[in-house]
């Protein structure tokens, strides 16, 4: 092998794609010629310090599972954002009857701790037949504290 | 790694996404060695294949065209760090595992380096030491004849040894 048939095979021999044979021919001729063989030596040296900069396979793989995609949704009830404006409404709808239970809930306990000994011993006198205006706004005068949390409700279902 | 050619959509971008989404992070994450980084190149290259989808016919050219515009959309960001001042660059969140100085500072030349290169010289690179195709395969992958592919091997590996050469005098390369 001379030097041009050297630089013919030297990419093949630096990236490893030379038989035995031809690779041994390349060895020989690089004994015997020093220009070839510092060319290739710094050459070699050149993909030896790019290999060490690039990171492992191992490295590289680890780092891939990142990029793993999330499972697809199932078929299911999907929770997420309401779309629409009818999901808005019908949430603000649920948000009022939950509200209102609750206060109901709170007056029914706060009633029982005020007469609760009173209404074990005498029977309640009969409600008079009231619209739900005048009954609001006598519980409101009965329960101050509660009728500013109240009024917010009606406001609410009346909107 | 050896990159194997099962048949695949090339020209659809949500089965080119499912498929090479993964390779193409691994070849951002050579060139950049910071996991944000190849993420964002990763997203750059997808979203450019969804705007503007190239004309390929087969699965090799569309691996191609993904190395390619890795390779550019990492240039990209080199430069354009570059071109940002150092008080930046001191607000960017390091990674867990940054390698310590020394070994940065070989990166930063072997960076210098690649970005000295053409794109195909660069591409070639890439190719054949990180995954150590053959030159046939990186000559169908990019359209290049083989010959050419191997002069572009050569010659940059000429341009890396002549970049790192001061630090090969210096002995802090073997």
């Amino acid at each position: 092998m001379n030097c041009v048939q050297f630089n013919d095979r030297l990419a093949d021999l630096l990236g490893g794609e030379l038989d035995a044979t031809q690779h041994a021919e390349a060895r020989r001729h690089m004994e015997t010629c020093a220009r070839c063989h510092d060319s290739a030596r710094g050459l070699q040296a050149a993909a030896a310090a790019l290999e060490a900069h690039l990171p492992s396979q191992a490295e590289a793989e680890h780092r891939t599972r990142a990029l793993s995609l999330p499972r697809a949704p199932r078929a299911t009830t999907t929770i997420g954002r309401p779309t629409g404006r009818w999901a808005y409404a019908a949430l603000r709808y649920a948000a009022v009857i939950a509200l209102a239970f609750g206060a109901g809930h709170a007056y029914r306990n706060a009633s029982t701790t005020d007469n609760g000994i009173a209404s074990q011993v005498e029977e309640p006198a009969p409600k008079p037949d009231l619209g739900l205006t005048e009954r609001f706004a006598r519980r409101t005068n009965e329960f101050p504290a509660a009728s500013s949390f109240s009024r917010a409700l009606m406001a609410l279902a009346k909107q | 790694m050896k990159t194997s050619f099962e048949l695949c959509e090339p020209l659809d971008p949500e089965t080119c996404f499912r498929d090479h989404r993964a390779r193409v992070y691994r070849w951002a994450f050579a060139m950049c060695r910071r996991h944000a980084d190849a993420l964002d190149v990763t997203q750059d290259v997808f979203l450019s294949l969804v705007r503007k989808p190239p004309a390929l016919s087969s699965r090799r050219a569309a691996i191609g065209w993904l190395r390619r515009a890795t390779a550019n959309r990492v240039v990209d960001r080199w430069r354009g760090e570059s071109a940002r001042t150092a008080r930046e660059l001191a607000h960017v969140p390091r990674e867990e595992s940054e390698p310590p100085l020394e070994t940065r500072e070989l990166y930063e030349h072997v960076r210098a380096a690649l970005l000295g290169l053409s794109e195909q010289q660069r591409i070639v690179l890439m190719a054949k030491c990180y995954d150590q195709l053959t030159f046939q395969q990186i000559a169908d992958e990019i359209g290049i004849a083989v010959p050419t592919a191997k002069t572009h091997y050569l010659r940059a590996l000429a341009a890396v040894r002549e970049r790192l050469r001061p630090l090969v005098e210096a002995g802090r390369i073997q």
